[in-house]
């Protein structure tokens, strides 16, 4: 009796689980990675990386969820046309040789019932990281205009690029660099 | 100890208050303006806005040219500042007649943004802080003070020419242009970056 109750209520916990995680796909229109970089010490230049992919997995009920998200590093875009090419070759972001960009994650973590962060591994030039992003301004609904159900938020992260053995122009262009993704999902 | 200390500051305030009179006067009132161009590869002004209130959507147009007139000494200068809006990149590809971004900056009659400002604010190090000026947005003129942050002066270690720059900052509200289209799905406040990198001519 004992026995099934404990394996009743794991059972209960893990149908509800299933019941409640719902999926989401990434509107790539509306998630274009935004980059933040000190120049020389003068200015913030910014760059985008406008086509990625991604889904993330929410389960309200259980506070649980995942990320798996790609940005495809082709798609750089520094405004410039030189400036694009320069940063996307060898000793910087290196596109030919790593054409993606991913973070994965598997703990997003909740602050009642919005997404406030999510920790993961971040992987760039092919070196794998551990990294905790957060979230803004989280938020579920549907999307007034096409009326179709979204949850969207904005990611912050920072990182050290040295980290990813990107050093090519430090100090000149900054080690750290600041990262903003807004997400918009819509639910499958 | 403290009063040697302060003493010395004194002395070298002094100092510096007597050479920046001395060089003024050198100077002249006028002599000493100097002109910059914009390097429109590291100049590309972007805007924010905030897309069905939850997210940061950024936006750029990526051609953009400008000349800053500065005279530290005499705490003056100028910018003339001028953006394609045909030059629009929102990300997603060309911009055609039908994209919202195309229609909000009506691209096709209004094929300029433009911000002159003849008033500069220095602090005390004369250091540019702000730019007091006129923006014109679809041809709708409005006074619009922009801060620039970190301003500096010095040679770009890369190219070794001498260069001016800095961050500049604005938030506007896009309906005081007529710009209404979108509100509130598109929010009504625009932030606006634009580094600023300018080398001496």
């Amino acid at each position: 009796m004992k026995k099934c109750q404990i394996a009743c209520a794991v059972a209960a916990v893990l149908a509800t689980r299933v019941i409640y995680a719902d999926t989401y796909t990434i509107d790539p229109e509306f998630t274009i990675p935004v980059f933040e970089v000190g120049h020389l010490g003068f200015t913030t230049q910014r760059g985008s990386f406008n086509k990625t992919q991604g889904k993330v997995q929410l389960d309200f009920a259980a506070k649980t969820g995942s990320v798996d998200f790609t940005v495809y590093t082709k798609s750089l875009d520094m405004g410039s046309r030189a400036w694009t090419v320069h940063v996307s070759s060898e000793g910087l972001f290196n596109v030919e040789k790593y054409p993606t960009m991913t973070f994965e994650s598997d703990r997003l973590i909740f602050d009642s019932d919005k997404v406030v962060a999510a920790e993961g591994q971040f992987t760039l030039l092919g070196v794998t990281r551990p990294l905790k992003v957060t979230i803004n301004r989280f938020t579920c609904a549907a999307n007034p205009l096409n009326k179709k159900f979204m949850c969207a938020g904005d990611v912050a992260a920072t990182i050290k690029r040295s980290d990813f053995g990107m050093t090519k122009y430090i100090p000149t262009v900054s080690d750290e660099i600041k990262i903003s993704v807004p997400v918009e999902a819509y639910k499958d | 100890m403290f009063f040697a200390a302060s003493l010395r500051r004194v002395t070298r305030v002094r100092r510096r208050l007597a050479i920046a009179a001395l060089s003024t006067a050198l100077a002249g009132p006028t002599g000493a303006a100097d002109s910059y161009t914009l390097d429109p590869a590291h100049s590309i002004p972007e805007f924010q806005f905030l897309h069905l209130g939850a997210t940061t959507q950024t936006g750029r147009f990526d051609k953009a040219r400008g000349t800053v007139v500065l005279d530290p000494r005499a705490r003056s200068g100028s910018v003339t500042y001028e953006v394609e809006t045909a030059s629009l990149n929102m990300g997603v590809g060309t911009e055609t007649p039908d994209s919202p971004g195309f229609q909000l900056f009506e691209i096709t009659r209004f094929p300029r943004i433009t911000f002159r400002s003849s008033r500069l604010i220095f602090d005390k190090d004369n250091e540019v802080i702000a730019a007091a000026g006129q923006l014109t947005l679809l041809g709708v003129t409005k006074p619009v003070t922009v801060m620039v942050n970190h301003f500096k002066c010095s040679v770009n270690p890369l190219n070794k020419k001498r260069m001016c720059a800095g961050d500049v900052t604005a938030t506007i509200t896009r309906s005081d242009f007529g710009m209404i289209k979108y509100i509130p799905a598109i929010s009504d406040e625009i932030r606006i970056s634009v580094p600023v990198e300018a080398y001496k001519n």
